[in-house]
């Protein structure tokens, strides 16, 4: 089949990026797999936590030369970031998706994202400034509040976004004056690395941005060490209340993104014909692996209506083309892994037991030229009840659970007692039903005829409920507000 | 010069779309350079124009990069792959002034119709096609001045 070159057939074995340095780990090594055609590409080491805390060491040695570096010159390493990532573009995409899986547009659009964050940052000479206020203690006596950054932070990154997540937090943070450690997916470190490659031609200080490779065990290091002051991590319910508490058990700042299980309100009024199309780039876009993914499909109408809408969603669902992505005419590319593609069949099987009904089957889809890769294609499965599996658990591939309800108060009284609260959208063309939806939804991100609530770098991003733990989210003002603390000055001239 | 038509994709979806624009630019540069050999009395002329469709073909690209991020995957209706081939290949230097034209003049009406189509994913996006459109008439007349 033809394709778009891979940068490289197989990256050999990664090293980590400590203190300005690029060292091969002691660790043994996991193959890295490429999804679409169940071939190794790489080898990811298992660094020992010696290596981690090495890591640690360079970014605390780096820490005070680098806050006392005025935030314009800072500034200035950001803006040369941000021309090399222009220059690497394209190569930052292709070994994205061949380490994740997802299409070669899809890449584009996760690192355009990642590079808008690096542009937000850019303005940390604004965003970090403090305030004074003339008299404000007492007549002669002046105050003020100073943003201060604190030392050492660190990201655990999930492997759905392995170009962008880490970019919600790093460029914020060392922006401000920190250092810090990204310890990316061990499913998908490549981008990392080859994103690292432009953070080395930089030329940072040695120190004040580390990368280092491994399990969770790396993870659980970091979240303990007495010299890391906050962590960032994104990934499931489960394992960010468990980054959450042991964060904050070892006195740190945290800010941990779970699961989601988003639901999409399609009412009556709805203009079907521009909101399907939307729509199912929620669904199915990035094989349903994005947190940010439509999951619940829960339509509210009569039975005209609903098969109206049910004809145009499957025939728009029956479509798309899956293949490898780097195969520019593939819609959509495979699952990460095997597991991941065992899981997500395995839910399609309990929500027909449920009693669902499976009106699209994605179970056993192939790629044309990839038969090994881990496919499953678009799923709909009809009928299903809100207290059903596949109503309430993160499935996390492209399979939408169709529920129907009578009125926009059952939808919403659905959704709210759902544990998740990642995001949430509706399709109308009534602005009081929408008006009423965005005041009652409890959601992080709330789309009106958006599929997709993807905020941009410039406003904050996190879920709410078991969808995130913490209280400053990730990007612009709330990053810099959690990468800095608050001095407060108050100063008498005597 | 013979194009390569295989490469244009069915316009199905918006990432299609772009991709089939930047194929056509492509062609068309390559077509005014191949022109410029030609007939060496207007090679400057071509030559500029053929720098004017790489400089399209790049900002399309950054358009694609930047301005198009979460609607790449939406279905695109009403664009019909053959009605926009560019016929550019040359068999003499008499109807080469008339392909040229006529290549302009089709993608004017591309971008024209591409517009439209974007205006309710991309504002922005649409914007720059339609000032594309408007350009395909000033290249158009820019050919035709040619002797």
């Amino acid at each position: 089949m033809s394709h778009l070159p891979e940068v490289k057939n197989n990256y050999g074995v990664l090293k980590n990026y400590i203190d300005g340095t690029w060292v091969e780990s002691k660790g043994p090594t996991r193959d890295i797999m490429n999804p679409a055609k169940d071939e190794a590409i790489g080898q990811v080491p298992m660094s020992p936590v010696e290596e981690i805390n090495e890591a640690v060491a360079a970014a605390k040695e780096a820490f005070q030369d680098w806050r006392e570096t005025a935030p314009i010159s800072r500034v200035r390493y950001m803006f040369k970031l941000k021309e090399i990532m222009e220059k690497r573009f394209e190569d930052f995409a292709r070994v994205l998706v061949q380490e994740m899986g997802k299409t070669i547009d899809e890449s584009r659009g996760e690192v355009r994202r990642a590079i808008e964050n690096v542009e937000t940052a850019c303005s940390i000479t604004t965003l970090q400034m403090g305030y004074l206020l003339e008299d404000g203690a007492a007549s002669g006596i002046d105050e003020e509040a100073i943003c201060v950054p604190l030392g050492v932070f660190a990201c655990l990154s999930p492997y759905n976004f392995p170009a962008m997540i880490p970019y919600w937090f790093w460029p914020y943070a060392v922006a401000a004056g920190n250092t810090y450690i990204i310890k990316p997916s061990s499913q998908v470190p490549m981008t990392q690395q080859i994103m690292f490659e432009a953070i080395d031609e930089v030329g940072f200080p040695p120190g004040v941005i580390n990368l280092v490779n491994g399990s969770h065990e790396l993870a659980d290091a970091l979240m303990m060490h007495p010299d890391v002051k906050g962590i960032s991590f994104v990934g499931s319910t489960p394992v960010a209340h468990h980054v959450y508490k042991l964060s904050a058990e070892h006195k740190k700042r945290v800010q941990a993104q779970g699961g989601a299980k988003n639901t999409i309100v399609v009412l009556p009024d709805a203009n079907i014909k521009r909101a399907v199309p939307n729509m199912i780039s929620s669904f199915y876009g990035c094989a349903g692996q994005r947190c940010l993914a439509g999951a619940n499909l829960a339509i509210v109408g009569d039975e005209k209506f609903y098969c109206e809408f049910m004809e145009a969603f499957i025939n728009l669902a029956k479509g798309i083309k899956l293949g490898y992505g780097l195969d520019e005419s593939a819609n959509m590319g495979p699952l990460v892994s095997k597991k991941a593609q065992t899981k997500v069949e395995g839910y399609i099987e309990i929500g027909i037991k449920d009693g669902g009904r499976l009106i699209l089957d994605g179970r056993g889809a192939r790629a044309e030229g990839y038969e090994r890769g881990y496919f499953v294609g678009p799923t709909i499965l009809e009928d299903v009840q809100p207290h059903h599996c596949v109503a309430q658990e993160e499935i996390f591939g492209p399979v939408v659970s169709c529920m129907r309800f009578g009125s926009l108060d059952e939808a919403i009284e659905y959704m709210n007692s759902c544990p998740f609260g990642n995001a949430a959208s509706i399709y109308t063309s009534s602005g009081p039903a929408a008006r009423k939806f965005r005041y009652e939804i409890e959601a992080g991100n709330v789309g009106i005829n958006i599929g997709i609530v993807a905020a941009m770098s410039y406003f904050p991003f996190a879920g709410m409920k078991d969808s995130f733990f913490g209280d400053l989210h990730g990007q612009g003002m709330d990053a810099v507000k959690f990468f800095t603390d608050r001095k407060v000055v108050i100063t008498r001239w005597l | 010069m013979a194009v390569d038509l295989s490469k244009f994709p069915e316009m199905k979806t918006f990432s299609s779309v772009i991709r089939y624009s930047l194929c056509l630019e492509e062609a068309l540069e390559e077509f005014y350079k191949s022109a410029a050999q030609c007939l060496p009395a207007a090679a400057g002329e071509f030559q500029k124009l053929a720098d004017i469709h790489r400089a399209r073909y790049e900002l399309l690209e950054d358009t694609r990069q930047q301005k198009l991020n979460e609607m790449i995957l939406e279905p695109v209706c009403g664009l019909e792959r053959d009605e926009y081939l560019p016929d550019v290949d040359i068999e003499n230097e008499a109807d080469l002034v008339r392909k040229a034209v006529k290549a302009e003049e089709n993608a004017g009406k591309f971008y024209t119709h591409l517009g439209d189509a974007a205006r309710e994913l991309s504002r922005e996006a649409s914007k720059v096609y339609q000032r594309m459109a408007k350009e395909n008439e000033k290249l158009k007349a820019r050919v035709q001045a040619v002797k």
